[in-house]
């Protein structure tokens, strides 16, 4: 279907971008890879009045390091992030979640704000963000504020973002000594969203067990959330495999799980916990243990 | 379909009535029959 009528505007700076954003607020929409909002306009699921493109704002893509973090510039594509040097050497992880995502053409067009801010349940990078306690820096016009991970989504498609703000840059921490990280996932078979999808960064001490678990279900509710009681369960304790399968039991509980076209309640429960399960599995394994 | 009650006879599965054979179908099956043993 036709998408409904709307303005198209490029704005050529941040600055010209948030003014957009301030003169149209609710009627208006970013457009960061259109990879999500565009079909969503197709379906007349999403009818913005406004559609503000920031392709042509410069500033906004590419990675650096800055100290223990890896600046992801908002709109730096899929495609840009499973190929770099600096990600593949520094936080491998990230690069493999983003060669899993959607497909060729959305992980060349598609962005890593865009997805962040999207928040789409299925989405694979929010589970990444979650299990490697990422920043997200969103630009005002009264300049930029940092918010963690677990204050970021707020629900179905819905973040911290305030309605006159720009998620410019998102801040992975790399990945710490004797720290090892997976994301495995049940891809739905046509769009390769997450049916279910957890990552998980597991830190070894000197002996072998695990000093600390950080764990992110996508997929399963209606946002990305942590699991709690599989990071509760890993703590402390030296991960083989038995200690891996009681603690991933734990995978779904405190998700708000949702039955939909994927699955009811109770499979996608279960494709929490064995997606836990592998997941925790190759970290450990990654981590050295 | 014939392969896939095969696999599952094992667990006294020896037909199938709906298809097609979704990840949940089967898995949903896999769980029937291993309540009802």
């Amino acid at each position: 279907m036709y998408p409904a009528a709307f303005d198209y505007h490029a704005p050529g700076t941040i600055k010209e971008a948030l003014q957009l954003l301030g003169k149209h607020k609710d009627d208006a929409k970013l457009l960061a890879g259109g990879h999500s909002l565009i079909p969503m306009m197709k379906l007349r699921l999403a009818q913005p009045k406004h559609l503000i493109d920031l392709g042509k704002v410069p500033g906004l893509s590419g990675i650096k390091q800055d100290g223990n973090m890896l600046a992801i510039g908002a709109m730096t594509t899929h495609w840009e992030v499973e190929s770099s040097a600096l990600v593949k050497s520094k936080l491998a992880v990230l690069s493999e979640v983003a060669a899993i995502i959607g497909d060729p053409a959305v992980r060349n067009r598609g962005t890593v704000g865009g997805s962040i801010a999207h928040a789409d349940p299925a989405a694979d990078y929010p589970a990444a963000m979650i299990a490697l306690g990422a920043e997200m820096v969103c630009e005002g016009a009264k300049g930029r504020r940092t918010v963690k991970v677990d204050d970021w989504f707020k629900g179905l498609m819905t973040t911290a973002v305030g309605e006159d703000e720009i998620l410019v840059e998102v801040r992975v921490p790399v990945l710490p000594a004797s720290t090892g990280a997976a994301y495995m996932k049940f891809p739905h078979p046509a769009s390769r969203f997450a049916v279910v999808g957890v990552a998980a960064a597991v830190t070894l001490d000197g002996k072998g067990a695990c000093s600390k678990a950080s764990i992110g279900v996508t997929g399963a509710g209606t946002k990305a959330v942590r699991a709690k009681g599989v990071e509760a369960g890993c703590t402390g304790k030296k991960l083989d495999a038995a200690a891996i399968e009681a603690a991933a039991q734990k995978a779904a509980e405190g998700v708000d799980v949702q039955a939909d076209l994927q699955g009811s309640v109770e499979y996608k429960s279960h494709l929490c916990r064995v997606f836990a399960k592998r997941a925790l599995t190759e970290a450990v394994k990654r981590a050295g243990g | 379909m014939n392969a896939v009650v095969d696999a599952l006879s094992p667990l006294g599965v020896d037909h199938i009535e709906a298809m097609p054979l979704s990840a949940e179908r089967v898995w949903t099956i896999i769980q029937g029959a291993k309540s009802a043993r």
